[in-house]
């Protein structure tokens, strides 16, 4: 008992440890090399069992069965999107999140067909380690985690609260082990199934980890600003021979003057 | 999580497929907002791909060069070459910051010209008005919309050199491709060199030999 205790403590103070935002090019990273033992193994994982399933679901599926599913899963947890823009004091995105998650699971038969972004409920990201950021607590230390991918010492506690904001948890007898197997499989190989044209993309990197490692922490900041991160300093200036930058700006941009416009 | 990763993965192709359509026409006058040029030269590279679509297909290299011709102009080159080596730019002897931004630059041509042309007709983009970051500096934002229904969220940050507005960087979906870049990059220069790294970008060979032994010792 105590010491059980006594692991929980020292799992959070390392959980908590250096709570500053690190720039995505230069992250907290210590566990480096057991990080890219997970990755390796989780690699090989998607290898051998992950693609070929996904592979598979594309071949037997039509279009909008995947789309259904996608829309279902995302439908499924939205509660944790809601709770969250509460946390985060965004009152009028969590009633029109509220309102997209009744439409969607009534009209939207228990969530297969988006209709909230018909009706101008557009579809918001939020989740517990969104909110911990929100309120100022950095990410602390990249990690990759087995069977579930990249994340960090916020993303993982934020993880574990938004178990208790998914209401599948609180159906009863919902959550045994057949059921639980279901519903991640499913879910596992239909995110894989979106994500397979992208494999060209990681195959050209240089080096897999770091890209998915500054990937991961830019989108999760950026998730953060609601899509309106600070600009990352590029450091231009910092180093002499400016012959690439800045000369004298042309005509300024009237605010309001632009409207967003539509190209084909 | 692997959701995370790859909608930016798929969105950086269209990306750079909509992206590096940009234009340095001689005509386009110097004084405008900061995203003319930028849809002067989608639209000028998708109606050129729309017109010669069987042409470019069968002839890669043609392809390519049309890019070259129509797109990069758009680009800070030597700029994005900068942002990218970081630190390693001071070190970096005028020659090999030459090489180091041309090979750079074709690498990003021959990885991504042929998205742009599998993609251009299903692409439909969505221009937010440009957002002041400094007064030569600016962020364009768009929302590329596929005809399936998914969008991506595209962002150009350009500045001014010699008084046009220039691209120096371009995010998906908030995942920026030189902060990316520098991060791998840097890291195998630290592994092997510079020279290294420019040969193996010049031959198409991103990964090394030693990419399974991190423990390589530097080269120089």
């Amino acid at each position: 008992m105590g010491r059980m205790h006594r692991y929980c403590s020292i799992a959070v103070a390392v959980l908590l440890a250096s709570c500053a935002h690190h720039p995505a090019d230069d992250p907290a990273d210590p566990l480096e090399p057991v990080n890219r033992a997970m990755w390796t193994f989780n690699s090989k994982a998607d290898q051998y069992v992950l693609k070929p399933a996904a592979k598979s679901y594309v071949a037997v599926t039509p279009g909008w069965a995947r789309e259904g599913v996608t829309n279902f899963f995302s439908n499924l947890v939205y509660p944790t999107t809601i709770v969250n823009d509460f946390f985060q004091a965004k009152f009028s995105q969590g009633a029109s999140d509220t309102g997209r998650f009744v439409v969607n699971s009534l009209w939207g038969i228990g969530g297969l067909i988006d209709v909230g972004n018909r009706v101008g409920l557009p579809k918001h990201d939020e989740d517990f380690g969104q909110t911990l950021g929100y309120w100022g607590v950095g990410e602390g230390w990249y990690l990759m985690i087995p069977f579930m991918g990249p994340s960090d010492n916020r993303d993982i506690v934020g993880k574990g609260v938004d178990i208790f904001t998914a209401p599948a948890h609180y159906i009863p007898g919902r959550y045994d082990l057949p059921h639980y197997l279901v519903d991640y499989v499913l879910n596992s190989v239909n995110i894989r199934a979106n994500a397979l044209p992208s494999d060209s993309l990681l195959e050209s990197q240089f080096d897999t980890y770091l890209f998915i490692r500054t990937a991961y922490l830019q989108h999760r900041q950026a998730l953060v600003y609601d899509g309106n991160p600070p600009p990352e300093d590029l450091g231009l200036s910092d180093y002499g021979d400016d012959s690439s930058t800045a000369a004298p700006a042309p005509a300024p941009v009237v605010p309001g003057q632009q409207t967003p416009t539509k190209s084909k | 999580m692997i959701k995370l990763l790859t909608r930016p993965l798929l969105a950086l192709a269209l990306a750079v497929t909509a992206s590096l359509g940009v234009s340095a026409r001689a005509d386009t006058a110097p004084a405008q907002a900061p995203d003319v040029a930028l849809k002067t030269t989608t639209d000028q590279i998708r109606g050129m791909i729309k017109d010669h679509y069987a042409e470019y297909k069968a002839d890669q290299p043609k392809f390519y060069q049309a890019v070259n011709d129509v797109v990069v102009p758009r680009f800070d080159v030597p700029g994005i070459a900068k942002a990218v080596l970081g630190l390693n730019y001071r070190n970096a002897t005028p020659d090999q910051r030459t090489r180091f931004a041309t090979a750079f630059k074709d690498m990003l041509v021959h990885s991504y010209a042929n998205a742009m042309l599998d993609n251009y007709k299903s692409v439909s983009i969505n221009w937010m008005p440009p957002r002041m970051l400094n007064p030569t500096e600016a962020a364009v934002n768009t929302s590329l919309s596929r005809d399936n229904g998914q969008s991506y969220a595209i962002g150009f940050r350009v500045h001014v050199v010699d008084g046009e507005w220039k691209i120096l960087d371009i995010n998906v979906e908030n995942v920026s491709l030189v902060l990316n870049f520098r991060t791998q990059l840097n890291a195998e220069i630290k592994r092997t060199s510079l020279d290294d790294v420019i040969a193996r970008m010049q031959n198409g060979q991103f990964k090394s030999d030693s990419n399974a032994n991190a423990s390589q010792p530097k080269a120089n």
